[in-house]
């Protein structure tokens, strides 16, 4: 049996197995926290699924009452914006893992007292 | 008993919890020092806890379990304790356990001591959310793993030596990413083992909250956990 899929099936899937394994290389390279991963899995997964189901975009074209369904091009920009979000999302993960782990320095270096060296001292007195 | 013990216990909006918890540490082991980090708190965890006796040390903004905990491995390097346990600022962890927790570092059994609560309890006094998360984070993993040999890879009931704080510690920082909160003993379970690190269970009891609502399972983080896992793999075994 041949499917024939729809161009902006074609598109969606392809997006999908780049998201997909791009979040896989990210995680293989400890490069993406779990939760980044998980959320761009579900994404990918989803757009993935979405692209195959045909009467997901009559249900788009009911809900924005367009007269066409939504075009190649406009899917492809779409899902460039998508990727783009990924990317910055990746960023943020990255940055704020130095954040914390700053934090976590400074807030140790910073933190002075030291009880079982005030106790003896009491001890002494 | 060792008294270069650093009992650390990290809080987030726990006021209503943490005095009694600080209180029952100090009560029941005075040789050991009790240090709150207070992750960022919006309530009156800091002052609640400074007041029970323990030492504060508050994080500048809610930077999250893994920040807090990394900061307590640092303090307890910092200031050369031999041994560190985590304690939970809910209540839930029961402070008699501590000492029973500490033995197995103490006796040179191991290097990082786990307690389990699936050691105690038995299967049918569980309920099913408790079971489920037994098979799933416990028994699959640690079959994938095939070199685990631990009930509860969740359990934030732990102590630690000196020397696998240090090996943890260098790991932690050298990894870009850390590990998220809710998986972060997986992590650091199958890290651990890894790097060849003794890993002693033994049984704990785990209370019920009494109050507040746990930070850990919220619904979205329960859809992401069963992918958490999956990334937890890639991380630390393959």
């Amino acid at each position: 049996m041949i499917v024939v899929l729809e161009r902006y099936s074609i598109i969606g899937l392809t997006f999908s197995v780049i998201l997909i394994l791009l979040d896989f290389y990210l995680v293989k390279k400890r490069r993406i926290s779990g939760g980044t991963y998980a959320l761009w899995l579900i994404i990918g997964l989803s757009v993935g699924a979405v692209s195959i189901v045909p009467a997901f975009f009559t249900l788009l074209l009911i809900i924005f009452e367009t007269q066409f369904l939504i075009s190649a091009v406009i899917g492809t920009a779409f899902l460039t914006l998508l990727l783009l979000v990924f990317y910055l999302h990746y960023r943020l993960n990255e940055v704020s893992d130095r954040v914390i782990k700053l934090v976590a320095e400074i807030s140790a270096l910073k933190y002075n007292f030291n009880p079982k060296r005030e106790r003896e001292n009491e001890d002494d007195c | 008993m060792s008294d270069n013990v650093l009992v650390m216990i990290p809080a987030y909006d726990e006021e209503r919890t943490i005095r009694k918890v600080v209180m029952t540490v100090r009560d029941l082991y005075p040789e050991f020092d009790v240090l709150l980090i207070n992750d960022g708190s919006t309530d009156g965890t800091g002052s609640e806890a400074e007041s029970a006796g323990a030492t504060v040390l508050t994080l500048p903004f809610h930077a999250g379990g893994t920040a807090a905990v990394l900061t307590g491995y640092l303090v307890a390097l910092r200031f050369n304790y031999d041994y560190l346990v985590k304690v939970d600022g809910d209540g839930q962890h029961k402070p008699d356990d501590i000492a029973r927790v500490l033995q197995p570092l103490f006796d040179g059994l191991s290097d990082i001591a786990v307690g389990s609560r699936y050691l105690r309890n038995k299967p049918e006094q569980d309920s099913m959310v408790r079971i489920g998360g037994r098979v799933f984070s416990s028994t699959i993993f640690s079959r994938l793993s095939k070199q685990m040999n631990v009930t509860d890879v969740t359990s934030g009931f732990r102590a630690w030596r000196r020397e696998a704080l240090r090996r943890l510690v260098d790991i932690y920082m050298s990894w870009t990413t850390l590990p998220d909160d809710s998986v972060l003993w997986l992590v650091e379970t199958t890290t651990a083992i890894k790097e060849g690190l003794r890993i002693k269970e033994v049984p704990i009891e785990v209370l019920p909250r009494t109050c507040g609502k746990s930070k850990s399972f919220t619904l979205i983080k329960m859809l992401k956990y069963p992918f958490k896992m999956v990334y937890t793999l890639f991380k630390t075994i393959g």
